[in-house]
């Protein structure tokens, strides 16, 4: 096709658009008309395009998702640096897979449009927000780092909304601080490719995860949850680190097990089995106890050869070195509070309350004096500052703190 | 500077002046359309499609200054497709001893005339435009409906809004598109509003 031919075709497509929309000449019909006469199938096709059907087909062959990693890998090659993008600045503690999404979303964001999925709630540069005075404490936001099976790293948050697509069809979503796998599309053969991502909170994180068999997962801060990207073998297996509270989608034919690692590293840990239930698992390695609470269904709780079935409303606990379970009935209300945004405390010693407020506050906690016999009972959003829960505390003139930076020192008052 | 929409003329004097936004907005709208272009030009994978598409627009970026028109740009587009698609294709049957992989030269026998094919592909790029113009949220429902059919349930509880936001939201858009395309009782549209 010589170009004299491509820009013939050029031509006469606009001149179909302009008969479209019915801003076509006299003059231009006629060149049209000529175009149309002059073969078969120059009629046929006229007709077709006429008709749209053929257009409409057409469109949804093209596939949308990808392009704002073609854009990406285009600005790259031709050394393009968007004026209006700052590379955020992980971009090179991460790998280049990671740094490829982090930069096609924020190109995508800077520019909307695209990658469909990008668009809606832009990633912002950051130096749109204001500036933090120093020493403000925030509170904890949707945050999480996603690890895929090859070690790569996705930094997620609430901002960024997208569809990575993973190997074998696993579509993964992010968006609103909730992580969604979809296997739906998993075809049998592509069985092989079904890889473990993790999925971890720092401190001043939290995260939603819907895994693949509809079991939603919320993350506390400071917590990790491994799965496979679909569950194809008998039984549902994840690990998790931290705390997290399940909702697990009912599947009698394949148990769901929880391995809970207490320290890291360690695979001695606790594991929860069940079918269907609901159920919050708190095993951070600074808290004396691994503690499971059942909100609904049955679940049974096992470590190190011994085992223990509780009932909605039970919390089994077992020292991290321990071998014996404890049965007791907490607050189920205080337990979840973390899940539903808020603190609740129910005469909860001091300690426990600035283990809390360490791993959503992201900060640190020293004491002075002994404070083991302070309790409090209250509650308050974890929106809040910092600032508000430690005035309640103070208020009540038993305990006092001194805040430098991200140091928090908790003193007994006499 | 951010390029929503442009027409060719100023499309061409931003992409002399080296303006990367005017680029984004023609890749955006073009990639698509070229990856199905040269998927029915010649016999290759997507993957390679893609790989060839963009090269094109890295060569279409080198030479961004020596265009008289936009209509050379497009020229520049589909010529450029289409040789990188016979690339891939002489190098692969290089590789081939067989006789008979001639015949890979051929796209998709469904595929018609190679001028039939830029007509196509140049009404798509102008129902992309329009569909490029929506609002950003409503071109998000729009998509979500129409090209990944979800219901508009679905949408709602996916976008986190209410059913009839989710109702308004695709009704106006296809106003707007119907503006936008100047066009009435368009057989497009009937499709964009199953």
């Amino acid at each position: 096709m010589t170009d004299k031919e491509v820009q013939r075709s050029i031509f006469i497509a606009g001149l179909i658009r302009k008969y479209q929309n019915s801003s076509i000449s006299e003059d231009e019909m006629q060149l049209l008309d000529e175009w149309k006469k002059s073969s078969e199938e120059n009629r046929v096709l006229f007709r077709k395009l006429i008709d749209d059907e053929t257009l409409g087909e057409a469109l949804l062959e093209m596939d949308e998702a990808d392009t704002g990693l073609h854009v990406q890998h285009i600005f790259e090659s031709a050394g393009i640096v968007p004026a209006r993008i700052k590379q955020p600045a992980v971009r090179s503690l991460l790998n280049k897979r990671t740094a490829q999404w982090l930069v096609a979303a924020a190109l995508t964001a800077a520019v909307a449009g695209t990658a469909w999925f990008f668009v809606g709630t832009a990633a912002k540069d950051p130096a749109d927000k204001p500036i933090a005075a120093v020493d403000t404490i925030l509170p904890g936001s949707n945050k999480a780092v996603l690890t895929l099976a090859d070690g790569s790293q996705v930094v997620l948050d609430s901002t960024i909304q997208d569809v990575i697509k993973e190997q074998g069809n696993v579509d993964i979503l992010s968006k609103g601080g909730r992580l969604v796998y979809d296997a739906s599309k998993l075809l049998k053969e592509n069985r092989q490719s079904i890889s473990i991502n993790t999925i971890t909170t720092p401190r001043g994180g939290q995260y939603q995860v819907v895994l693949p068999d509809g079991t939603a997962v919320w993350l506390n801060a400071a917590s990790s949850i491994s799965f496979p990207t679909a569950f194809t073998r008998s039984e549902r297996k994840v690990t998790i680190t931290g705390e997290a509270y399940f909702e697990v989608a009912r599947d009698k034919s394949k148990p769901f097990r929880v391995a809970v690692v207490s320290n890291s590293g360690t695979a001695d840990g606790m594991e929860v089995t069940v079918l269907g239930t609901h159920f919050n698992i708190n095993a951070y390695p600074d808290e004396e106890a691994m503690r499971t609470t059942l909100v609904e269904g049955s679940v049974m709780v096992r470590k190190a050869g011994v085992q223990m079935k509780i009932v909605p409303g039970e919390q089994a606990g077992i020292a991290v070195n321990g071998t014996v379970f404890d049965k007791s009935y907490p607050d189920i209300e205080e337990v979840l509070a973390w899940k539903n945004g808020r603190f609740k405390f129910n005469n909860a010693d001091v300690m426990s309350i600035m283990r809390q407020m360490a791993r959503w506050y992201d900060v640190e906690i020293n004491t002075e004096g002994d404070l083991s016999a302070i309790r409090f009972s209250g509650g308050v959003s974890r929106k809040d500052n910092i600032e508000k829960l430690l005035e309640i505390l103070e208020s009540e003139g038993r305990v006092k703190f001194i805040k430098q930076g991200k140091n928090i020192t908790v003193m007994a008052k006499h | 500077m951010k390029v929503d929409s442009c027409n060719d003329d100023d499309c061409l004097r931003l992409l002399e002046q080296g303006d990367d936004s005017a680029f984004h907005y023609l890749i955006r709208i073009y990639f698509p359309v070229l990856v199905r272009y040269a998927l029915r030009v010649a016999r290759i994978s997507s993957a390679e499609a893609e790989d060839v598409i963009e090269e094109v627009f890295i060569k279409l970026w080198e030479r961004r200054t020596q265009f008289a028109s936009f209509g050379e740009v497009k020229g520049f587009l589909y010529t450029s497709a289409r040789n990188g698609c016979l690339n891939v294709l002489r190098s692969r049957q290089r590789e081939e001893t067989r006789a008979g992989s001639f015949m890979q030269l051929y796209g998709d026998e469904s595929a018609n005339s190679d001028e039939a094919e830029i007509i196509y592909s140049e009404l798509l790029v102008e129902v992309r435009k329009s569909v490029d113009t929506l609002p950003i949220k409503m071109r998000e429902i729009f998509i979500l409906s129409h090209y990944k059919k979800m219901s508009n349930e679905a949408i709602a509880a996916h976008l986190n809004l209410s059913h009839q936001t989710v109702r308004n939201q695709k009704s106006k858009a296809l106003i707007l598109l119907r503006q936008w395309l100047k066009r009435k009782n368009s057989f497009l549209l009937i499709f964009f509003s199953i």
